[in-house]
């Protein structure tokens, strides 16, 4: 899987980094099990603070997408928390999203099929490979 | 002088060649994603604005290469060395310029018709990925690959040192230790230099071929364990040539003529082995990209390469990167500490080879020798260099009529001047001090056993030295 960050977006650098290893653990690009580099490693890689990788490797350690162990690093988790639910969190966000769906006029159908066409293309790992 | 010169003047034109086929290649040729430095993916190359400005460019490369080849003309034939190497040293690092030149323009155009248009690549879902983006690829992040051994290069740093310090220390001619430390120290500072530009290329930052992993971690393996097997192999070579050059001093092996064969050798297999593997690599790499199995993948960095062929990041921590335009290999990050110590040294070589380098050689070239009479000995100067031998202290005083044969172990030598030391045949080494083409010399042995070879200016000079030396001595 290949990691894009851009540096000029608004978006912290740990939530990019976070949103993207999320999202490559939902589309099967990153496997249970499989390795990721080490957080001084990819903060040498890409050249951001190591502070900052370490920062998003925790969020996604506290959520339980990936593990750390001392001698091998972080790797993908096998089994992922909060089956057949949302976090609170997501809720809020996906209330969110679709109040602002709704403002711009996308009705209930069309917001349905979008959200299918993602979550299929998103689940199929054409997303992010 | 005129054939050396036409021999310096060739040896640059397979260079000049070689930088006309990377020109060319900055076209647009399939597989690799940069068109004059520019990232431009396939789909947007068939634009006619792309089109127009890729012909102009190849039609202005032909004519600066075509100028960079007849500018010898203009200074090969000089008799004069140091007017020579001026032209010459500007003609090298000028052929290089003349290479960037249309190179940087259509650089310049394309790149502004990109931003214009929002010609970029896109990234995951279609997205429009922005200039100047981060990209790594987690799984050859995650176990990245190192093909040379440190130890090895220790190792070879180590023998490369052995024989400078045998040879300053406990060198078989006492008196000539530290002038012969030189030419074995000069080749192994090529070791010492190497060794760690090796280790940076190995921790170079892993190239994104493909969205496939596989490729691209194929692609490192095989590149680094080419570039390693090569390298380590030219390293092994200069450690030997460290060696030999041992031999070569002390008249081994054919002394000065072994010596010129070596180079010869060691430039050939060198140049070859080096080109050979950077080939093998471009060839690699072109064969990936295009591949079917897996999808071109461009990286967006353009914002960080200053005309298309300096990268310049200061926040990549990578000193050494892959070179993208206008050659083979990898290049520094010139935003890097390192890459910046880096550029000053080599901004400081480039102009002693350009200005002092010339200036020096005139020097030595255009002062006429100074020989005079003291109040108590004779003074012969030429340039920076002084001689004054007593006359309590001289031996013995001779005019010559003839040079004896001698070959220069360290200083100038230049058609109408000989300084330095030197071993003259059939009588071991001497301090030398004269114009070659004269017909008379001194020929000055003292009580320590020092020998000694001068001349004046003219004849008439030397014949009238002679005469005030023996007057005194006797």
């Amino acid at each position: 899987m290949i990691l894009s960050l851009d540096l000029k977006s608004d978006i912290p650098i740990y939530q990019q980094i976070y949103d993207q290893i999320l999202q490559g653990i939902a589309s099967g690009a990153l496997e249970p099990g499989e390795k990721l580099p080490t957080v001084r490693a990819l903060a040498g890689e890409t050249g951001v603070n190591s502070m900052t990788v370490n920062k998003a490797y925790q969020l996604l350690k506290a959520d339980g997408y990936i593990f750390t162990d001392r001698r091998n690093g972080a790797t993908v988790s096998d089994s992922f928390p909060g089956a057949d639910c949302l976090s609170d969190v997501d809720e809020q966000q996906l209330s969110m999203i679709i109040s602002r769906a709704s403002l711009s006029g996308i009705g209930k159908g069309r917001f349905l099929k979008l959200c299918a066409d993602m979550y299929d293309r998103l689940s199929s790992g054409e997303g992010s490979e | 002088m005129l054939i050396v010169n036409i021999l310096l003047v060739v040896m640059i034109y397979p260079m000049i060649g070689l930088m006309y086929y990377f020109g060319v290649r900055e076209t647009g040729v399939k597989g690799k994603p940069t068109v004059v430095g520019v990232t431009l993916p396939e789909a947007y190359r068939q634009e006619p604005e792309v089109k127009e400005i890729v012909a102009d460019y190849k039609r202005s490369l032909r004519r600066w290469m075509l100028l960079a080849a007849l500018l010898p003309a203009l200074f090969a034939w000089m008799p004069w060395v140091s007017f020579f190497m001026a032209g010459y040293m500007l003609w090298v690092f000028g052929a290089i310029a003349m290479v960037a030149i249309p190179f940087a323009r259509a650089h310049r155009q394309l790149r502004s018709l990109k931003l214009v248009k929002g010609w970029f690549p896109k990234g995951e879902e279609g997205a429009v990925l922005s200039e100047g983006s981060v990209y790594v690829d987690l799984a050859t992040a995650a176990s990245p690959t190192r093909m040379v051994r440190p130890w090895l290069l220790i190792l070879l740093c180590a023998l490369s040192a052995l024989p400078v310090l045998y040879e300053w220390f406990a060198g078989p001619v006492p008196e000539l230790r530290h002038e012969n430390s030189i030419i074995p120290f000069s080749f192994a500072c090529v070791t010492f230099v190497l060794a760690p530009l090796i280790v940076w290329m190995d921790q170079e930052k892993a190239e994104i071929l493909s969205r496939n992993s596989a490729v691209n971690a194929n692609f490192e393996r095989s590149k680094k364990r080419q570039r390693g097997m090569v390298y380590i192999g030219i390293l092994i070579l200069n450690t030997v040539t460290v060696w030999l050059m041992e031999l070569f001093i002390h008249h081994l092996l054919g002394g000065m003529t072994g010596f010129a064969v070596w180079m010869v050798i060691y430039t050939v297999v060198i140049c070859a082995a080096a080109l050979r593997c950077e080939f093998r690599v471009i060839k690699l790499r072109a064969k990936l990209r295009c591949d079917e199995n897996g999808t071109p993948y461009y990286v967006d960095d353009d914002e960080h390469w200053l005309l298309g062929v300096i990268y310049c990041n200061p926040h990549d921590k990578h000193f050494i990167v892959e070179k993208r335009s206008l050659g083979y290999g990898t290049t520094i990050n010139v935003g890097s500490r390192a890459g910046k110590i880096f550029t000053v040294i080599f901004a400081v070589m480039i102009l002693f080879c350009v200005i002092a380098l010339p200036i020096w050689i005139g020097l030595e070239e255009f002062t006429p020798i100074s020989a005079g009479i003291t109040d108590d000995g004779l003074k012969v100067s030429q340039a920076l260099t002084d001689h004054e031998i007593p006359f309590s202290e001289m031996e013995e005083v001779e005019l010559l009529s003839f040079l004896p044969e001698m070959s220069r172990k360290n200083g100038t030598g230049l058609p109408e001047l000989l300084k330095g030391k030197f071993e003259v045949d059939g009588e071991g080494r001497a301090d030398v001090c004269l114009n070659p083409k004269n017909q008379l010399f001194l020929r000055i042995t003292d009580k320590d056993g020092g020998l000694y070879f001068f001349s004046g200016n003219t004849d008439e000079e030397t014949r009238a030295l002679y005469a005030a030396v023996t007057e005194r001595v006797e």
